[in-house]
């Protein structure tokens, strides 16, 4: 009798200890991406990437059993949605940190966290993000410039192209990736010959590639999303453009492989992650993404994945959820991440890494590295 | 000598510019034959019910889907896919008549406006459930060769597209002039209870009107499908290019949907080749906005009284 008595007793002090754990009220972390609309795919990578890093944290027992939960937002890619969610949750979920998806959405989001000082962490690459002044962002992805200038070099001194063209989406991505370009092309003193653009979701770019076919351009410069891009690779095919086609990273996210099949063979295209990069810690990324998903894991994946990374070794380091510790936390670790070195300057620009790929028998194959 | 010679290098630079001019014309050409498709699906469904149906590029949307249904998920041969596809968006296209537009007939017209926007927020997103976010690619049915007629390159899945285009516009053309079925509609489209007192059923010819607009697109859906990537939300653009082309040619105009949707084309590319990129919306659509103000009836349409 008085076994059981302790045995029950001690039952009830582990189901005890376990409510408590239980009830313990997780860190919540917000991603705000288009999970519908032309950009679902980005969001689906975004929002994978970062529930890998989060359950295998949660898995091996959080923060002293406090966890971190997920809460995914659909900005179906416009700023003015991005905003709203924004503001449900910082003040309604009370969120500990969020994540913004594209540039326009990120930018609008950028005030608020500023305002209320809430950690976030930025996909989009464009550079007015950084001219922002807020000290509560990090950007895990590298910046244009770094990759923009990275690019600019490849292109001038590995291929020795002189009359560059460039054709651009007209958004903030679009527009801040041509302006770098621009920027870097000057140091070497080379103007571009033609600088055109096209809007998302156009679907005919006979117009802009006839003009760069006729311009005697000996280099391209396409910066903008994959749908597009593959569509801009095929007609230029089609059109006899001969010249080498220099892709942004943009363009490599979802299925550009598979839609713009055998005409993406010799393009270009940069970026800062690759599944069949042979470093260890991307295989094993990628064996556990792969696992846990099945699906191969693309750049965008890659992002949140380091940048939840970087929050959890900052969160562990701190020791407890204090968002201007945490913070400072981040900006000061350096690491390897999946998509490169991660490095944070005091604008909160991390991501340093920048590769370049060249479609080969249909497979992107590293042909250049900054590393 | 040196004469003679730098007479035919001017020459040979002319004839290198014309050859660009009408490359960039002919890919107007062959963009325009889809707008014009779109144009007239919109400018049948506005003479007939003084609709503006903003669902119009995502039926046009749902053809391309079907299409890959049928022919590439089934595996249908190419001519029965596009029969089915069209077959299948047209009773798409009734039915929505039934359910979101007929029971709006009688009250204010912007309702049954907010209404197509609404069957545009469906098609969209259950194409995206059921076909998923990513885009489709195609598999090639047309050749891939490509035309190099004294330096313009024209590729052969194009000029099928554009033929296609143009057969389905004459076609239906004829359709609507000569047959008595076509003329019947049309009746319907001028004076509903004069037409209804002749016989013509009101029944059917708002079903055949919806039904037929829907299957424009989606057979439009089906021409392209093979030389663009589909994706649920590309409907938006092609609604706004076959609305503009629609207009332009005159709202309600069937041949004037055609040659609108020609006309933007060219004016499009044209307009890249010798401005820029960068404005070629905006000088298409600033070229709308003044034939709105100064010659609202179209290009091609004679001036009309107000109906009352």
């Amino acid at each position: 009798m008085k076994g059981l008595r302790i045995i029950l007793a001690t039952c009830f002090f582990a189901l005890s200890n376990y409510a408590l754990k239980a009830d313990q009220e997780p860190i919540k972390v917000g991603l705000i991406a288009p999970m519908t609309g032309p950009g679902a795919m980005m969001g689906r990578d975004m929002r994978d990437g970062a529930l890998l890093a989060i359950d295998r944290f949660n898995a091996e027992g959080g923060l002293n059993g406090q966890k971190i939960k997920l809460i995914v937002m659909d900005d179906k890619a416009q700023p003015a949605i991005a905003l709203n969610s924004a503001k449900k949750l910082i003040y309604q979920d009370t969120v500990f940190a969020v994540g913004t998806t594209y540039s326009p959405s990120s930018i609008a989001v950028i005030p608020l966290t500023k305002e209320t000082e809430t950690p976030q962490f930025i996909a989009g690459v464009a550079q007015k993000i950084l001219e922002m002044d807020n000290p509560w962002i990090y950007r895990p992805t590298p910046s244009d410039s770094v990759l923009g200038g990275a690019y600019v070099t490849f292109a001038v001194k590995n291929l020795r192209l002189t009359k560059l063209a460039i054709l651009s989406e007209s958004t903030d991505y679009g527009k801040g990736g041509r302006d770098d370009l621009i920027k870097t092309l000057k140091s070497y003193n080379i103007e571009p010959l033609l600088v055109e653009s096209y809007n998302i979701g156009d679907k005919d770019f006979a117009a802009q590639l006839n003009k760069i076919k006729n311009s005697g351009a000996d280099g391209l410069f396409v910066w903008g999303l994959y749908v597009e891009g593959a569509q801009i690779v095929r007609q230029a095919k089609q059109l006899g453009l001969t010249m080498p086609i220099l892709a942004s990273s943009g363009v490599l996210q979802g299925a550009f492989l598979e839609l713009a099949g055998k005409d993406a063979e010799g393009i270009y295209i940069q970026n800062y992650f690759d599944a069949k990069n042979p470093a260890p810690h991307v295989q094993v990324f990628v064996k556990e993404y792969n696992e846990k998903f099945k699906y191969e894991p693309k750049p965008g994946a890659g992002i949140s994945y380091d940048a939840m990374t970087m929050l959890i070794g900052a969160l562990k380091k701190v020791g407890s959820a204090d968002k201007a510790k945490v913070i400072k936390e981040i900006k000061s670790t350096k690491f390897n991440g999946v998509i490169g070195r991660q490095e944070c300057d005091n604008v909160g620009q991390c991501g340093r890494g920048a590769l370049i790929l060249q479609v080969k028998n249909g497979v992107p194959t590293v042909v250049w590295s900054s590393d | 000598m040196s004469l003679l010679q730098s007479v035919a290098a001017i020459h040979a630079k002319s004839a290198m510019e014309i050859a660009q001019i009408v490359q960039q014309v002919m890919g107007g050409v062959s963009i325009g034959a889809i707008y014009g498709l779109l144009a007239l699906g919109f400018s049948l469904m506005f003479r007939a019910s003084n609709i503006v149906h903003f669902a119009q590029g995502d039926f046009f949307m749902l053809g391309s889907y079907a299409a890959i249904t049928f022919y590439l998920i089934i595996g249908l041969p190419f001519w029965l896919s596009v029969i089915l596809s069209t077959a299948c968006v047209s009773l798409v296209g009734i039915g929505f008549e039934k359910i979101a537009y007929k029971p709006l007939w009688k009250s204010h017209h912007s309702f049954i406006l907010m209404s197509t926007a609404a069957t545009s927020i469906v098609l969209q997103n259950s194409s995206s459930l059921i076909w998923g976010p990513d885009a489709w690619r195609f598999p090639q049915i047309f050749s891939d060769r490509i035309l190099d007629v004294f330096g313009v390159l024209i590729p052969v899945e194009i000029i099928w597209v554009v033929i296609g285009a143009v057969i389905i516009m004459v076609v239906f053309n004829a359709f609507l002039q000569k047959t008595k079925l076509g003329k019947g509609f049309r009746a319907a489209a001028q004076d509903r209870e004069m037409a209804q007192g002749m016989g013509v059923s009101l029944l059917l010819a708002d079903s055949f009107v919806f039904g037929i607009s829907a299957g424009l697109g989606a057979v439009g859906g089906v021409l392209v499908a093979p030389i663009l990537f589909v994706t649920p939300y590309m409907g938006l653009i092609f609604t706004l290019k076959g609305f503009t082309a629609a207009v332009l040619g005159g709202l309600g105009s069937i041949r004037g949907a055609i040659v609108g949707g020609f006309l933007l084309g060219v004016m499009e590319n044209l307009s890249t080749a010798f401005i820029s990129s960068a404005y070629k919306d905006a000088i298409v659509f600033a070229l709308l906005l003044l034939i709105l103000l100064f010659k609202p009836s179209g290009l091609l349409a004679k001036p009309t009284a107000e109906k009352i």
